[in-house]
């Protein structure tokens, strides 16, 4: 791949929604906007989604039918309910980035 | 510094998308590598502004979700504290007193994230959103401790409730978000669709419950009640914060203070429970700003605000009788200005009650509120106010056309005129920004008001006026008015940039000799009307069109006048007594200078900065750079001279001063002034005080004056009239003891080391 | 203390062939200084745009000791208005001039490029910052209400570098007749044209 054609590939990302998951093992999801060399990410609008903890799952499963704080990610392999809340714009450092999915 | 929040723009949620995710980890990597360092791709429309304002992911001042490495991930997470536990009547009351803090530190302006939502109850009782007061619980199984159970939630259900009500009112009025007040919620509702009864029948079984208790030791028991009164009277007063326009009495603020007493008695009794908050919570909260630590304010901190909003709202009940314009002005501007300034709240609920359902204090029509000022100032019984009032359908009537004039006149200003009041409840940074801004729009409108002066003129046939020089003229009523207002404004956007420190000491001499121009020039616009209203009475008196109302409105359209005069010659005399001083203390080198000797920029180019404001202003005009600088300096005049017009400046205005405050705060209505001659109100109290303090500065600056004589005299009779005077000048800060009033800026001069070494 | 003193320091321009080793450097500066914490867009947004406007302190062994990150616009399409968003200098470096250096370099380089007006803000608690900028004529504009993420109120500091930046006002006559006496004659005429 040279550079032009890097370009046009990171372009044609630009405006999708981007899932990144992050060393920490957080997902943020949001507006794909900017990159650079060092693969800063910027995503605007975006949500952050966490694992939730044994005792949340727990408390969940106990809960049953309510639902709360808590959003249905429909990925294929993520099958619990992640904690998510709104964060807005936000840059993900490129040395954090495990994982770049686009839905 | 810029400021993190520079572009924090947020932006529409986007729309749910369910299609599976594809890893592009590697392609991506791959094509980001290719680039060049520095070399961006991003979108066209995506500025590198907007980012600015992007957090940070895995920053710890950015990221409110960070988990710092060596964190234990569930430990970070996980709020290890139990809601149901059982808790004693101590830990009750401390943490109710925990929670005071909470919600008086929102007041202050800091966010919930870093106040009451850092509550593992308060987060308990808001998350899953409750729909019905018994969803609002501390758990699904409730705590056997009935304290907890009942005592515990029924204070923080009200403590919320009260703060729903706070929060409407707040993002009701004229605010600005994050510098007055927050009003994010993090996604979560203050129970804002829950009936306010539920919340009294809890608080009124709590505290039933209490009363009963054996078990509870009666200190504590007392303590305890007399928190769920508070938050009863609290919760009450806030519920019916406008309803005072109707009832005029200020009941449960009245009670609040009480109770709040009662509370500040108890609270050493309490014992706090730090382990009920948590900063964690933030990492769960919705929530587009950088993480923030908890805030922790000072017990004594948060009784005293609490009581100084209860305090403020009790005495603004004193604004509630309308009795004239002016007299409303100075009730809420003295109400305004007190130090501290008032709460965002009580500022919100002023704003609601001085414009509610387009009536002043819900009762006197925008209307009449302008046309009493328009009485009061240039058209005292004047037809052109009246035209309106008598019911004229036939156009060939001048009234018919006249009252068509005023309408228009009304509808373009009467909304300006209620938002230079209605501003005044902003906070004091915005009060003068505001100021700056409408200004220019008041020039535009005196222009309007001319032309509508002239089509009256015309209708009316207003008989001319022959003035000095044997020209004649007219009254120009309406743009004498809004000449008027601006004069008023532009005094402020001067005197408010003491109160807020923004000029160097070196610029002291300039802007008291401007503000002594500004007055000047005031007075003799104020002259000009008391001209046109004496010609007026004359017309009237031959015309034989004098009845007792008549009378009554001449009256206090003089007496108005009068008050107006002798407080603006306070303030020009102080001005120049001021303007005189520092004149010496520049001119022998001894006033501080923040400007150094290598400084960029020049005089000219530092009088222009100061003074855009006025820059756009065509009436009165800027007065031209060379003009203000010989002026300012007093150029060609001697020491003796300036000490000499110093010394007769100070002398007036002390008499002036002196004058002011028998003139009293308010106009007392010459009907009504043997009834309403009462002890003097809370607010009248705080404008003596505040024109008591101008006279201490008055007295300050006699001495201050004094000492300068005599350390020129001193340097004159060494003949070394060329020297820097040995003389140590020290201009106190805002708050500083010597600084007696925020607006009058009184160098401290004391004898340098040389002069005590000779004399 | 001492030995700071008597180190040779260098004064040099940003230069974006180093941006990894000087951008990295200017964080570390900076994130210790200022209360306001920034992201690595924003050193992108001044240095893409106006790398020529920031300038760094290097003492004699490379190492960065002061920086200043400005930037020069047109406001509100108005004024040529330069900003200066951050000044950082390390800690045992300071009261050596070096701030007062790295600025003045700046506002040289924007007045170079005919810039109209500097403006900034400092928060009220940082008197050292406000008294450098005030020795260097700048003066107090306005205050800002609670302007910083912490809740400290800022001052506004502007210096004018050319006669008439202030004036936005167009169309005014300055033979118009003075109020209120004899204006009334010409007073259709537009007075304000701002």
């Amino acid at each position: 791949m040279d550079t032009e054609k890097a370009v046009s590939y990171l372009s044609g990302l630009l405006g999708r929604t981007l899932r990144i998951h992050a060393s920490d093992g957080r997902m943020f999801v949001g507006l794909f906007k900017c990159t650079d060399a060092d693969r800063n990410i910027i995503l605007a609008n975006s949500f952050e989604y966490r694992m939730p903890s044994a005792s949340t799952v727990q408390e969940a499963a106990a809960k049953e039918t309510e639902s709360w704080d808590e959003t249905q990610v429909k990925a294929t392999r993520v099958k619990v309910n992640m904690s998510s809340r709104l964060i807005g714009l936000i840059v993900v450092p490129g040395h954090h980035i495990t994982k770049i999915e686009l839905e | 510094m810029l400021p993190n929040n520079e572009v924090r723009v947020p932006l529409p949620r986007a729309a749910a998308q369910s299609s599976a995710p594809r890893d592009i980890t590697a392609q991506f990597t791959e094509a980001a590598s290719k680039l060049q360092v520095g070399q961006l791709v991003k979108d066209e429309s995506f500025t590198l502004f907007e980012a600015v304002g992007a957090l940070e992911i895995m920053d710890s001042k950015m990221d409110s979700g960070y988990i710092a490495p060596g964190e234990d991930h569930a430990e970070a997470l996980e709020i290890k504290y139990d809601s149901r536990q059982d808790l004693t009547a101590e830990e009750v009351v401390g943490l109710m007193d925990q929670l005071l803090c909470h919600e008086m530190a929102w007041h202050m302006g800091h966010p919930l994230s870093q106040t009451l939502f850092t509550s593992i109850y308060i987060d308990k009782l808001l998350w899953p959103t409750p729909k019905t007061i018994e969803e609002a619980q501390f758990d699904r199984a409730p705590s056997e401790n009935r304290i907890v159970e009942l005592v515990l939630r029924a204070y923080c259900l009200a403590l919320l409730k009260a703060c729903d009500y706070v929060h409407a009112r707040v993002a009701s009025e004229y605010y600005y978000e994050e510098e007055d007040f927050v009003t994010q919620l993090y996604n979560r509702n203050l129970l804002s669709g829950i009936d306010s009864s539920h919340f009294y029948r809890l608080l009124d079984q709590a505290i039933d419950w209490v009363e009963n208790q054996d078990t509870i030791r009666s200190d504590f028991k007392d303590a305890i009640r007399s928190r769920l009164c508070l938050r009863r009277e609290f919760l009450a007063s806030v519920d019916q914060d406008l309803e005072i326009l109707e009832t005029h009495s200020t009941e449960s603020f009245k009670l609040c203070l009480n109770h709040l007493a009662s509370v500040a008695d108890t609270v050493t009794l309490g014992k706090p429970v730090p382990e009920a908050f948590s900063l964690k919570l933030q990492r769960k909260l919705a929530s587009t700003v950088p993480p923030r630590p908890i805030v922790h304010i000072k017990q004594e901190d948060a009784l005293e605000q609490m009581r100084r909003l209860c305090q403020d709202a009790i005495d603004m009940q004193q604004m509630l009788d309308y009795r004239g314009p002016s007299n409303f002005k100075a009730a809420v501007w003295t109400l305004v200005s007190r130090k501290p300034q008032p709460s965002v709240y009580i500022r919100s609920l002023l704003q609601a009650l001085i414009i509610s359902d387009s009536s002043i204090l819900g009762t006197v029509p925008v209307r009449k509120y302008l046309y009493d000022d328009l009485a009061e100032l240039v058209l005292p019984a004047s037809m052109l106010l009246r035209a309106n009032l008598d019911d004229v359908e036939l156009p060939s009537d001048p009234r018919f056309r006249i009252a068509q004039v005023m309408d228009s006149f009304v509808k373009r200003f009467a909304q300006p005129f209620v938002d230079t009041i209605r501003s005044a409840c902003l906070n004091r940074c915005r009060v003068r920004r505001t100021v700056c801004h409408t200004v220019v729009d008041w020039d535009n409108l005196q222009m309007e008001a001319e032309e509508i002066d002239m089509q009256l003129q015309g209708i009316s046939a207003e008989p001319a006026l022959q003035v000095q020089g044997g020209d004649t003229t007219f009254s120009y009523p309406l743009s004498s008015w809004t000449y008027h207002q601006k004069l008023l404004q532009l005094r402020l956007i001067l005197q408010m940039g003491f109160e807020l420190s923004i000029y160097a000491p070196e610029e002291l001499p300039g802007i008291y000799w401007y503000l002594s121009h500004l007055c000047s020039t005031h007075l003799g616009h104020l002259d000009r009307i008391r001209t046109f209203t004496v010609a007026a009475r004359k017309r009237d008196l031959v015309s034989g069109g004098n009845d007792a109302a008549k009378s009554a409105a001449y009256h206090r359209s003089f007496l108005h006048l009068e008050r107006l005069t002798t407080h603006i010659i306070a303030i020009d005399a102080f001005a120049i007594a001021l303007h005189a001083l520092y004149v010496l203390l520049a001119r022998h080198e001894v006033l501080p200078c923040a400007a150094g000797p290598r400084a960029y920029s020049s005089d000219k180019l530092r009088y222009e900065l100061r003074m855009k404001p006025f820059l756009p202003i065509s009436l009165p005009e800027l007065v031209p750079f060379e003009e203000f600088r010989r002026e300012a300096t007093l150029e060609g005049d001697s020491d003796t001279t300036v000490l000499d017009r110093a010394s007769k400046a100070i002398t007036e205005a002390r008499k002036a001063w002196e004058a002011t405050l028998a003139n009293g705060a308010f106009i007392e209505d010459v009907a009504c002034s043997s009834t309403t001659k009462s002890a003097p109100l809370a607010i009248e109290e705080d404008w003596r005080r505040e024109i008591k303090d101008t006279m201490r500065a008055c007295i300050g600056t006699s001495i201050a004056i004094e000492t300068v004589r005599k350390a020129i005299m001193g340097a004159a009779s060494l003949s070394s009239r060329q020297e820097k005077l040995s003389l140590d000048v020290v201009i106190p800060e805002i708050g500083s003891k010597a600084r007696w009033h925020d607006w009058w800026v009184v160098p401290q001069i004391s004898p340098g080391t040389m002069s005590l070494a000779t004399g | 203390m001492s030995q700071n003193d008597q180190s040779e320091l260098r004064y040099v321009r940003y230069d974006s062939a180093r941006e990894n080793e000087f951008v990295a450097a200017m964080r570390q500066l900076i994130s210790k200084d200022l209360s306001e914490p920034y992201s690595i867009y924003v050193y992108r947004y001044f240095l893409y745009q106006w790398g020529d406007l920031c300038f760094l302190a290097m003492d004699d062994k490379d190492k960065m000791v002061g920086v200043v990150v400005s930037k020069l616009e047109p406001h509100r399409g108005g004024p040529l208005r330069g900003y200066i968003a951050m000044l950082a200098v390390r800690g045992e470096y300071r009261g050596r001039g070096i701030a007062t250096k790295l600025v003045r370099m700046a506002i040289d380089a924007m007045i170079k490029r005919d810039a109209d007006e500097i403006v900034l803000e400092t928060e009220i608690t940082n008197t050292a910052a406000m008294k450098l900028y005030e020795r260097l004529g700048f003066l107090r504009s306005k205050r800002l209400h609670r302007y910083y993420l912490n809740g400290n109120s800022a001052y506004r500091l502007v210096l004018y570098l050319r006669e008439g930046v202030g004036s936005i006002r167009t169309s005014f006559d300055p033979y118009g007749p003075p109020y209120p006496i004899e204006q009334h004659s010409t007073s259709t005429a537009e007075g304000n044209g701002s």
